[in-house]
């Protein structure tokens, strides 16, 4: 005998039977449990690592704190002649103290080491006795700088030390001859060998004005270690030589020599000595003072960015700060800009991961909610059994939702646990909430759907009264439930209009994330609605032919029961995700492509100080590349009347360019003529004035005129997104003379592009070496690809679009395992007509391949649609890489593909029906009739 | 009225309910209602079936004995009329009071041996499910399942699932399932409906044991003849009324058949009589003074002389 019957054992018993139900739940459960738990633990770590992509990728000055001090006013002139002295103590010290204290410990502990520096106006330099250096004019600022052995390679000497006791005599602008210690200083490989200096060369640094001469002596020759990190940005002369324009449209090159920060009261006592007589002031008269504070973004975490806010507001009230330096302290940082792009960039994402995942778990909950209530509907006999044996209400629902849906629960727990300690990262409430429907829904709707078995079963009172009143009653809920959908359904989509900015900016509601789902379930109660016209028209069309099967399957589809609306709801949802996740993912893929182009200009870009004919020709010799053509690119504006716009000015060979962006974002609706007056563009926009527009550039104004206006013609610098204005190079020259070409736009392949990219000395690019960098397109897009957010959304959708297919997939296997039971008795009489041999596969697509593709359709239709309906929470700006909002226009290839895809999945899931339906039992075979 | 045999009771016990038939019908009417179209299933039935009595339900399909059953059992209750099971009148009780009534005042025996047992539980698991449900200790459940099986003849099959069972020990097993919390009342849709001949009779066999010795009333719907040739008492129903009723005593006295007279004066007479003597539409009925004679509406043969 056994050890005898238990609830638990009964349970357990009813667990093996159900096990393909049960194993189908809980595996469904657990995917969709861990892909929640999973996706929000990624998002909290992607905003981790956003906001390091963000500092990372901000220009040097807006991701660190920096300080500066103006030098000292002195009223006396300087002693010319008089012995050399100790100089000013520099301030470096004493305002570092303070910020520190000002920045507080948790904010410090995210910093870099800090540099300080103190630099000089520029100076003439030249060798001891006058000598030029070059014969194109030499000029140099002396720069006291902390930290420079640590970031650079010596190829020659060594780090500058503490000025020498040795004393030079030099003679200054007014005659007099003054002797100054020799301040050892490095300078960077390149400019030492523009200028042929070397290891011990002396040099005389005269400045302009009434500040007295300094000599010098080169002790080290170096090359940046990382050329791109922010210690270079804060003074780029220090790794290079800069072209520095003059006002009569020539350049004149200046670098920096880097003399050790002990040197700093040496400088100044060099530059301007006070007067014997006089009190020797507290900080340089001729050196202005710099600190900088970068962030290190390694350390950064979502965290961090409440500290920083606070430390923001510090910085410019804290009277720690003040009367520390002779002139006021001036605080210098982009983090606020930076903060606040970084938390659009995560609401953004957010917003963009909240439809993902409220997508997905409407569209779990409502297919565990049909596998639930297929899995009671087999289990029927037992319930009528159970009730007939004794079974009470909460007996026999207990039993068979425990025996189906019980394990969901554990499962959906653990699901969670296994995805929290795989994952690292935070959860929020919200996320516990979808788990919990996730858990809970199974279980309730199968106990739902036994208690309505039951139901069923106990209801006797077949009088014309009761079953009207049953009718009514059945009548009014599906009315009020549909009604019910409507009114959510709008009322989601008004809230969304109206609350978009909020949610764009970082409110997280939930409501909106489901507001794509919400119109799909109440289009998929529309399309029940509709779906018996068209199909009992076709299944009338089929019945005028010889074709029974179709005509008998349609007919059957035009009577969508109850049976199947669960199913169809779930189709139309699974379809409208599965349109939502690809054309939200197309956009952005397209908007950042878009962004790329307008960041490049081109498919790619060269920056130089000048571009000659012969630098276009070696460009255009290079394997992978097209067509090269020189421009002059500009900040201008465009006056009408007391009006002005930013644009970017592009003066090109205009045809040779509309050449290089044709098929581009960028391509020219026109080329702009070289004849004719006012100069005709092409332009973004053009501002509409009676009195014409005039195109303002390096001070010269020049009446324009619209040759073609497209406002996709827009650049973006960084910063901001201003139209693009394009006029001929050669008209412009005319006016402006000064304006030459310092820019060369490429058509590049894939072997170019990579060459580029890969490119570690852009001077070598061109014959005279003046490349100062390099850009391209695709560069551009795969780095914006490669942050963390871009990461995140796409790996969600990604993830999630695989998770939607096998959910519809399962939904449109339940629809046929829902409607199985009725099918089969009208196979065994259609046999019994004799209906040949695979009738009955044909009657099951006939009978649900076109419920399926109505709902595919109609599903597609609202998840290409859903983003316009959504655009005002979206700003898919951040992931893009772009600084302009883009629009989410509809799109309707993807609403085909969407389509075409569930009703391959309506075919799959047919193909699996019968392919299991042949494993059957032989004894349904032979009572089906099927020779199989 | 029908008549009421006298039947031996061995398992009858000292808290037994009120006295009186434990089945009582009387003008029971039980109409449905599909797509519009009303039919009426029971058409004022009257049947009294006593104490530890074995009856046999017979009649045409459609005629209202699966109705009837349903009724009986509690998963069904009548459209107007009195049905009452071992003290339980079935039109007037709650749900509460029908749940505790399917518990332990009434067995019931499906016709399909596959749908009265649970496929995942073992023979003595399913006698004990009804016992589990009912709130018995385990230790009893497992005590009176080992004796009902033994009762049963299939002791043997304890410890095996349905699918390892024939047809008539399933049917046997699910007889052990119906009578499991001891029952008033047994009712039985065609239990050997599905079977061959030899499970037919031990599952008959199993059904009077039953009846014999655990005292239970058994009322079985059957077509099969082998079942109503060896009961002493079997009613037929038609169109939705008792028609006939058939009395076997022992002693080897032939089977006497009875009409059924109802309450309001009706009767319904065996179609075979009115069809031999071709009555249609009206008879002429004559009082006597020891019976009631019956003629066609045509002149009677010593009228005509």
């Amino acid at each position: 005998m056994s050890p005898g019957l238990g609830p638990w054992r009964l349970v357990r018993r009813g667990l093996k039977v159900a096990r393909g139900t049960v194993v189908a739940l809980t595996v469904l459960a657990a995917v969709t449990t861990t892909y929640l738990v999973v996706t929000a633990r990624v998002e909290s770590r992607a905003a981790d690592v956003a906001i390091a992509d963000t500092v990372s990728q901000a220009p040097a000055q807006a991701r660190e704190v920096g300080l500066s001090a103006l030098p000292a006013v002195v009223p006396s002139r300087p002693d010319e002649t008089g012995d050399p002295r100790e100089g000013p103590t520099a301030p470096f010290e004493a305002v570092d103290e303070a910020l520190r204290d000002v920045l507080g410990p948790e904010v410090v502990a995210l910093l870099e080491e800090p540099t300080w520096a103190a630099q000089t106006e520029p100076l003439a330099a030249t060798r001891p006795g006058g000598e030029a250096i070059r014969p194109d004019g030499t000029q140099a600022v002396v720069r006291v700088q902390s930290g420079l052995a640590e970031r650079v390679e010596w190829t020659s000497g060594g780090a500058p030390g503490p000025a020498l006791d040795e004393v030079r005599t030099i003679t200054g602008p007014t005659g007099a001859a003054h002797p100054a210690r020799v301040v050892p200083v490095a300078v960077s490989a390149g400019t030492a060998r523009s200028w042929g200096l070397r290891v011990g060369d002396a040099l005389d640094l005269t400045p302009v004005g009434d500040q007295t001469p300094m000599a010098a002596v080169v002790s080290g020759v170096f090359v940046p270690l990382e050329p791109t990190d922010g210690f270079w940005a804060a003074e780029p002369r220090m790794a290079g030589l800069a072209a520095i324009p003059t006002p009569q449209g020539g350049v004149v090159p200046q670098g920096a020599l880097v003399a050790a920060a002990e040197s700093y009261g040496a400088v100044s006592d060099s530059l301007w000595r006070t007067p014997p007589e006089a009190e020797e002031p507290a900080e340089s008269p001729v050196l202005a003072a710099t600190w900088r504070y970068p962030l290190d973004a390694g350390r950064l975490t979502q965290e961090d960015v409440e500290p920083m806010r606070r430390v923001l507001v510090r910085l410019a009230t804290d009277s720690r700060l003040v009367g520390l330096t002779a002139r006021p302290l001036e605080t210098t940082t982009g983090l606020a800009g930076l903060l606040d792009r970084y938390d659009s960039a995560v609401a953004g994402a957010r917003v963009l991961t909240s439809f993902a995942t409220a997508g997905l778990t409407a569209l779990a909950v409502l297919v565990l909610a049909l596998t639930a209530i297929v899995a009671v509907r087999r289990r029927a006999p037992e319930i009528r059994l159970l009730r007939a044996r004794g079974g009470s209400v909460r007996q026999v629902v207990a039993q068979v939702g425990t025996g189906t849906a019980g394990s969901t629960l554990p499962v959906v727990a653990l699901a969670a646990v296994a995805g929290m300690l795989l994952v690292p990262g935070t959860t929020g409430t919200d996320l516990w909430l979808q788990v919990a429907a996730v858990g809970l829904v199974p279980v309730l709707a199968t106990a739902g759907a036994a208690l309505a078995q039951v139901r069923e079963l106990d209801r006797s009172d077949a009088s014309e009264d009761a079953v009207r009143q049953r009718r009514v009653v059945r009548l009014a809920r599906r009315l009020v439930a549909e009604t019910g959908v409507l009114a959510v359904a709008v009322l989601a989509v008004l809230t969304v209009q109206a609350r978009g900015g909020q949610i764009a900016a970082g409110r997280t509601d939930w409501y909106a994330a489901l507001t794509p789902v919400l119109v799909a379930i109440a289009v998929s109660l529309l399309v029940l609605r509709l779906l018996p016209w068209p199909v009992r028209w076709a299944s009338g069309l089929a019945g005028r032919g010889r074709g029974l099967v179709a005509f008998v399957g349609l007919a059957r589809a035009a009577r969508t029961g109850a049976v199947a609306a669960v199913p169809v709801v779930a189709v139309v949802v699974g379809s409208s995700v599965l349109a939502l996740f690809a054309a939200l993912s197309l956009t952005i893929q397209d908007e950042r492509e878009v962004a790329s182009y307008r960041a490049v200009g081109a498919p790619a870009r060269v920056d130089a100080l000048r571009v000659d004919p012969e630098d276009i020709a070696a460009l255009e010799a290079r394997p992978g590349v097209g067509v090269a053509v020189a421009a002059y690119v500009e900040s201008a504006q465009l006056v009408a009347g007391s009006r002005a716009e930013p644009v970017e000015l592009v003066a090109t060979d205009a045809a040779a360019y509309a050449r290089v962006v044709a098929g581009t974002p960028l391509a020219l609706p026109a080329v702009p003529g070289v004849e004719g007056d006012p100069l005709p563009v092409v332009a973004g926009a053009l501002p509409d004035a009676e009195g014409g527009v005039e195109l303002l550039v390096r001070g010269v104004r020049i009446p324009v005129r619209a040759a073609a206006l497209d406002e996709d013609l827009v650049r973006d610098d960084g910063t901001r997104a201003v139209p693009m204005v394009v006029v001929d190079l050669a008209r412009l020259r005319e006016v402006v003379p000064a304006a030459q070409p310092d820019t060369a736009f490429l058509t590049v392949d894939d072997t170019g592009a990579a060459a580029l990219d890969g490119l570690r000395d852009p001077g070598s690019l061109t014959p005279s070496g003046r490349v100062t960098g390099v850009a391209t397109a695709g560069a551009v897009t795969d780095r914006v690809a490669a942050l963390a957010l871009p990461r995140l959304v796409a790996g969600t959708y990604a993830v999630g679009a695989g998770l939607a297919a096998l959910l519809t997939l399962l939904a449109v296997a339940l629809l046929l395992a829902a409607t199985r039971p009725d099918r089969t008795v009208l196979v065994l009489r259609l046999r019994a007509m004799g209906l040949r041999d695979g009738g009955e596969r044909a009657l099951a697509w006939a009978e649900v391949l076109p419920v399926v593709a109505f709902a595919a359709v109609s599903g597609a239709l609202v998840g290409t649609l859903a983003p316009r309906l959504v655009e005002t929470a979206v700003d898919l700006s951040p992931l893009t890489g772009g600084l302009t909002r883009p629009g989410l226009p509809p799109h309707v290839p993807t609403a085909v593909g969407a389509g075409v895809f569930v009703l391959v999945l309506g075919a799959l899931a047919l193909v699996l029906d019968a392919a299991s339906a042949r494993r059957g039992s032989l004894a349904d075979h032979l009572r089906g009739g099927d020779p199989a | 009225m029908t008549t009421t045999p006298t039947v031996r009771r061995r398992g009858a016990t000292a808290d037994e309910p009120p006295q009186g038939p434990d089945i009582l019908c009387d003008n029971l009417v039980r109409i449905y209602r599909a797509e519009g179209i009303e039919v009426v299933a029971l058409q004022g039935l009257d049947l009294t079936v006593g104490r530890g009595e074995l009856v046999a339900l017979v009649g045409a399909s459609g005629s209202g004995k699966s109705t009837l059953l349903g009724i009986l059992s509690g998963l069904d209750t009548p459209s107007a009329g009195l049905a009452r099971v071992a003290g339980h009148d079935l039109s007037t009780t709650d749900r509460r009071a029908r749940l505790e009534y399917r518990r332990r005042t009434v067995g019931f025996l499906f016709q399909q041996a596959g749908a009265n047992l649970l496929p995942y539980l073992t023979a003595a698991e399913n006698v004990e499910l009804p016992m589990l449900l009912a709130g018995v200790r385990r230790r009893e459940r497992a005590t009176r399942a080992r004796d009902t099986l033994e009762v049963l003849g299939i002791a043997e099959c304890a410890d095996r699932r349905p699918a390892e069972l024939s047809g008539g020990q399933q049917q046997r097993v699910a007889l052990g399932v119906a009578v499991a919390n001891r029952p008033r009342v047994l009712l039985a849709d065609e239990p050997t409906g599905e079977l061959d001949t030899r499970s037919s009779d031990e599952v008959f066999e199993a059904i009077r044991r039953a009846n014999s010795e655990l005292g239970t009333t058994v009322l079985v719907v059957t077509h099969d003849p082998l079942v109503s040739e060896h009961v002493a008492r079997t009613v037929a129903i038609r169109d939705g009324r008792t028609s006939t009723e058939v009395l076997r005593r022992d002693g080897g006295h032939p089977a006497e058949e009875y009409a059924v007279l109802d309450r309001a004066g009706r009767l319904q007479l065996p179609r075979a009589f009115t069809a031999s003597l071709q009555m249609r539409d009206r008879v002429r009925l004559d009082l006597e003074p020891d019976h009631i004679g019956v003629w066609p509406a045509a002149p009677r043969p010593e009228e005509d002389s």
